[in-house]
């Protein structure tokens, strides 16, 4: 257990520091990912205008027969809050999580469910907890309301998603 | 309805099978490391088919945060222990036929979940990136909007970039650095702090923190505390609140 106490309080102070995202002032560049299907995009997150190496990170799957995406807040290299955005997914919750056993479509990992889930820090997050969203809604929505919830200050971001780049 | 016909019921509530393009999605009973139920994909015509996961073993792992290197050479005694291939990080059966393909399916999805886990058991997140973040936002905790990085000038004129510098009351800073067990780490900070305290600037005080996780030789040590004041991690919360207090 070595450290997790100081992980988890740095992540807490970290979520709940107003931030800022570092888009810059060109437009903004999807990268390829590992997988070919996907496309990432990674901006970093400032408080009080210092970057100190977290991110917001979004996948975006353009080709997928559905809307299909993922954002994650990166603490370093770990992975503490993320929605998995697809509509044909389940997902099942740790039995004493407080959450519905089981979960269908798209979800949210939070932080707040999952920060008392691992015994080392050395190892990435599995956020084996999540919550389903009440109603369907569109990137853009889930966006704001992500960042909102992370204090995460966007504004007019003029993130959109890759277009499809393939008929099938 | 009778009991089979009851849980046929509920698990095909679960366990559904959709399309998507020309191939189909198969949900089945294995769960990977983050809850989510193993998906595979099934490609084929009536009298041969193709499993695959698609690559989800490998995305499970990146949506942590990993960047494993070579998935395909991590992955593929595991895959091979089914009996399976691995290509572009995607696990995937060999051509088989109707009567197998549940088989398939089978073995595809509880390698690909074997996969995960064996990711998440194996891979290790960066110590030095990530003590020097954690000791950073552990004091952001602390001391609030106290702490700042900036830089701070040595006795050999040459300045040095420090990433929390802590104001105190009475004009006095804390200036706290940490460090890991490598070389590079250790050179880099012993010279910035040798270099800080040989200037004896009034109001200054400086600190090390050392991870105190890993085995240090007492020589690197004893170099870094010729620099500045060491601070076991294990003991930071507690050396440093004392200045919080001041």
């Amino acid at each position: 257990m070595h450290g997790v106490l100081e992980l988890i309080q740095a992540v807490d102070a970290f979520l709940e520091a107003p931030k800022n995202l570092a888009t810059g002032m060109g437009q903004l560049q999807w990268g390829a990912a590992r997988d070919e299907c996907a496309k990432r995009l990674k901006l970093p997150l400032e408080i009080e205008g210092e970057q100190h190496g977290h991110h917001l990170v979004i996948d975006a799957f353009p080709n997928s027969s559905s809307l299909k995406f993922c954002l994650a807040i990166q603490f370093g290299e770990h992975v503490v809050d993320r929605i998995d955005y697809e509509l044909t997914v389940r997902h099942a919750n740790q039995i004493n999580s407080g959450l519905p056993q089981m979960v269908k479509g798209p979800h949210w990992h939070k932080w707040s469910y999952n920060r008392n889930t691992f015994k080392r820090k050395d190892n990435f997050l599995k956020l084996p907890n999540a919550s389903a969203f009440e109603t369907p809604r569109q990137f853009d929505a889930t966006l704001r309301m992500f960042c909102a919830d992370n204090n995460i200050a966007i504004g007019n971001h003029g993130i959109e998603l890759p277009p499809r780049d393939s008929l099938l | 309805m009778n009991l089979n016909a009851l849980i046929q019921s509920a698990l095909s509530e679960i366990f559904e099978v959709h399309s998507v393009n020309e191939s189909s999605v198969v949900t089945t009973q294995c769960l990977y490391p983050s809850g989510s139920f193993v998906q595979v994909t099934v490609r084929g015509g009536e009298h041969t088919f193709y499993v695959s996961d698609e690559g989800m073993a490998v995305q499970e792992i990146e949506s942590a945060g990993a960047v494993p290197s070579s998935p395909d050479r991590m992955i593929q005694p595991i895959a091979a222990s089914f009996g399976l291939l691995v290509s572009k990080g995607k696990i995937m059966s060999q051509q088989c036929s109707l009567s197998d393909l549940g088989l398939n399916i089978a073995l595809v999805a509880n390698a690909s979940r074997s996969a995960a886990e064996w990711f998440f058991d194996t891979l290790k997140v960066r110590q030095d990136e990530k003590f020097k973040a954690i000791v950073s936002h552990f004091l952001r905790a602390k001391f609030h909007s106290a702490v700042q990085s900036g830089v701070l000038t040595g006795v050999s004129n040459k300045t040095h970039k420090f990433d929390n510098i802590i104001y105190l009351r009475d004009h006095r800073k804390l200036v706290v650095d940490s460090v890991v067990n490598d070389h590079n780490s250790i050179s880099s900070r012993m010279v910035a702090n040798w270099d800080l305290r040989s200037a004896n600037h009034s109001g200054i005080e400086q600190r090390i923190v050392y991870d105190d996780r890993d085995k240090w030789k007492a020589e690197d040590l004893n170099i870094l505390s010729a620099a500045a004041t060491l601070v076991p991690y294990s003991k930071a919360w507690d050396v440093l609140s004392k200045f919080a207090l001041q």
